[in-house]
């Protein structure tokens, strides 16, 4: 256990420095954002009522107030949390293959450790997951701080007041990042880490057979996907509805452990017998 | 320990942020408010089995609702697993429980279900397409009851071609055969429909007869056209009488100057006998003729009637072909406000249970209970919220099941 921990938090450590960025880049670009847009919005309704001598009944009738809601859409907000997804995703990858092409083959060193390789799997998996947990936490955050500053900024006649709750309720990536209910958060994070963990095992696959490993890898990540998805794809391709709705949900989580396990399992094999350093 | 910082860090950021995140959204009051049953007059039990279906608006808050006596549940209150279950009629949800694996992969519309004695029939139109070539058919289950066994088949449609497409409105077994009502979608006269009843021999396990019961037509694209099936308290059970009412909108003739000139909407009730496979003739009285003809049950149908004065309910035997009595649901003063027009009519138990609902916002929807026999109003009440509020809200039910 101890030795899984060094790893996690070395790998950790690792990526620090552009996971920093990635933080510090979000709250940047999303604080400037509600100043920016909230200006933008301000200096149009100057411009309508004081230049043109709108009404500001009128004003708001045609443009709306301004709400929160609006701003997770704008591209100040999503940009960074775009910026933060890609990184992370290539880093999936990276994070294998540093070791592999890295200065100092690092990857001897690594196998080498008087510790079981699958720990080095865990690890990484690991180090993932809490990394893009860490990001999204840092996110939620930071919504209350955006949404306070936005109203400290637009006068309250053209502000519709909005709790972080229904902002994230109303919108729909939103709630997916940030679940409404916790059995969904481990459903929906769970899935991802599936996910890892199928990529990871690809990934294996092709540092194992080389050429042959990029198809084997591809074709085993296929047929993952196909087996938990299979009794999605009967209802949606066939229109076979055998199962009720809470049967359905059972099967699927029954299948994405298994593929899960199956993932892990196979990933443990590769490492320790066929992989090439 | 000092060297896991950034690992200890990272987690604790996690867990905190998400905790309270959750034991947040765990603690928060919902953003709807508890509606309950305010009475007037009456006694509140008539109201034990009563359940209600509808939506409930107010800015920027739109949602649907369940009501019943014991509690408001709002759509959007639901758990993840509680809303994955859906808004379905208790009777389809009680025969899923009953009949777990015969219920699975069916429609939940109840008029696809005939729940006898010794059998479950269900019949659905499958494999329909606006465009593609015509290949609907029926799908029948029958489930025998005490052998547990299921016979299952399909039939293509009859001249199938003709239609755009094909609704279940009845499901019997009379005779040990199985008689199933459709609405027929014509596919080439504008939007004109028919009403069809087939018979099916479960021993062929094939149409043994098919019979066209009415038909309304649409002569241009100006021409509105409706069947509408009344409401029966028992849909999935054993009922001689099945009624519908026609309706034709929006027909225009020439005026003598060659303007047009528009005609007035019919409407015409038709009402047919399952058991006798007749049209049941009937001999409407002037009064009625003009009026909505809501409901039937095994003997009875049942008009609505209003002028400025009152609203009534009227009911027309179909044996003596003669009206009854008339029960009187509302009067002058109560008709002030505008109803919405939607109000929902439904019987059981000898009882009629009445939900009016208003146009205009913060007026709630009114609901009476009266004795058919007696025309003795049991329950008058309206529906609004536990905490009175300012906000312009608009409560409307438009579906109730007595239980």
């Amino acid at each position: 256990m101890n030795r899984f921990m060094k790893l996690v938090n070395f790998e950790l450590g690792r990526f620090m420095k552009i996971y920093l960025v990635l933080i510090t880049t979000t709250i940047v670009v999303q604080i400037v954002g509600v100043i920016v847009k909230a200006n933008a919005y301000l200096s149009e309704a100057n411009r309508a009522i004081n230049e043109e001598m709108m009404p500001r009944s009128q004003f708001i009738a045609e443009n709306g107030t301004m709400d929160f809601l609006s701003f997770t859409q704008s591209l100040w907000f999503i940009g960074p949390i775009a910026l933060g997804a890609v990184t992370l995703i290539i880093y999936i990858f990276m994070i294998w293959y540093r070791d592999w092409f890295g200065k100092n083959t690092f990857i001897y060193r690594l196998l080498m450790l008087p510790t079981a390789r699958f720990n080095v799997y865990l690890a990484k998996a690991t180090a993932i997951l809490l990394m893009v947990l860490g990001l999204v936490s840092i996110q939620l955050l930071l919504l209350p701080i955006e949404n306070t500053v936005l109203e400290w900024r637009i006068p309250v006649d053209f502000m519709t007041p909005m709790s972080i709750n229904g902002v994230i309720a109303q919108s729909g990536y939103l709630g997916m990042l940030f679940p409404q209910e916790f059995i969904l958060f481990i459903l929906t994070y769970g899935a991802g880490f599936m996910s890892v963990v199928i990529l990871f095992t690809a990934i294996l696959f092709e540092r194992s057979y080389k050429w042959k490993g990029i198809l084997l890898g591809a074709g085993y990540g296929a047929l993952s996907v196909a087996v938990f998805a299979f009794p999605v794809l009967l209802d949606v391709i066939w229109n076979i509805e055998y199962l009720y709705p809470l049967e359905l949900l059972a099967t699927e989580i029954t299948l994405g452990i298994i593929v899960m396990a199956g993932a892990i399992w196979i990933g443990r094999f590769l490492l320790n017998k066929k992989v090439t350093v | 320990m000092k060297r896991y910082w950034k690992l200890i860090t990272v987690v604790m950021v996690i867990i905190l942020t998400f905790g309270t995140f959750y034991i947040n959204s765990v603690l928060s009051a919902s953003s709807y408010p508890e509606i309950e049953f305010e009475k007037v007059s009456g006694n509140e039990d008539v109201l034990k089995p009563v359940i209600l279906q509808g939506s409930y608006l107010v800015d920027g808050l739109h949602d649907r609702l369940k009501f019943t006596a014991e509690a408001s549940i709002f759509h959007d209150e639901l758990s993840f697993l509680e809303s994955l279950q859906g808004l379905q009629s208790p009777m389809v949800i009680q025969l899923q429980d009953r009949y777990r694996n015969f219920m699975r992969g069916k429609s939940s519309s109840v008029a696809s279900f005939y729940d006898g004695e010794e059998k479950l029939a269900y019949a659905n139109v499958v494999n329909q397409s606006f465009d593609g070539p015509p290949s609907m058919e029926f799908a029948i289950d029958v489930l025998n009851k005490k052998s547990n066994e299921t016979v299952s088949f399909t039939v293509p449609v009859p001249n199938r071609a003709m239609y755009s497409s094909v609704h279940v409105e009845d499901v019997q077994m009379i005779g040990g055969n199985l008689k199933i009502v459709t609405q027929n979608f014509l596919k080439y006269k504008g939007s004109g429909k028919e009403l069809h009843v087939y018979t099916f021999d479960l021993n062929q396990e094939d149409i043994s007869e098919g019979k066209r019961l009415a038909s309304v037509e649409s002569e241009n694209n100006n021409i509105f056209t409706r069947i509408d099936r009344l409401w029966e308290a028992d849909t999935t059970g054993k009922h001689n009488y099945i009624a519908f009412s026609k309706t034709k909108e929006g027909m225009v003739s020439e005026n003598k100057q060659g303007g047009a000139m528009e005609l007035e909407d019919t409407s015409q009730v038709i009402v047919y006998n399952l058991k006798k496979e007749k049209e049941v003739p009937l001999d409407l009285p002037k009064e009625l003729q003009r009026a909505d003809a809501y409901s039937i049950d095994d003997s009875t149908l049942y008009f609505k009637k209003s002028n400025e004065k009152q609203s009534s309910i009227v009911g027309y035997r179909l044996d003596t072909t003669k009206v009854e009595k008339e029960l009187v649901i509302s009067d002058s003063n109560t008709s002030k406000m505008q109803d919405s027009g939607m109000s929902v009519y439904r019987m059981s138990e000898g009882k009629m249970y009445i939900i009016t609902n208003y146009v205009e916002s913060r007026q709630d929807p009114k609901i009476r209970v009266i004795n058919i026999k007696s025309g003795e109003t049991l329950y008058k009440g309206k529906i609004t919220t536990k905490e009175s509020s300012d906000q312009n809200y608009q409560l409307h039910f438009f579906e109730m099941w007595i239980k």
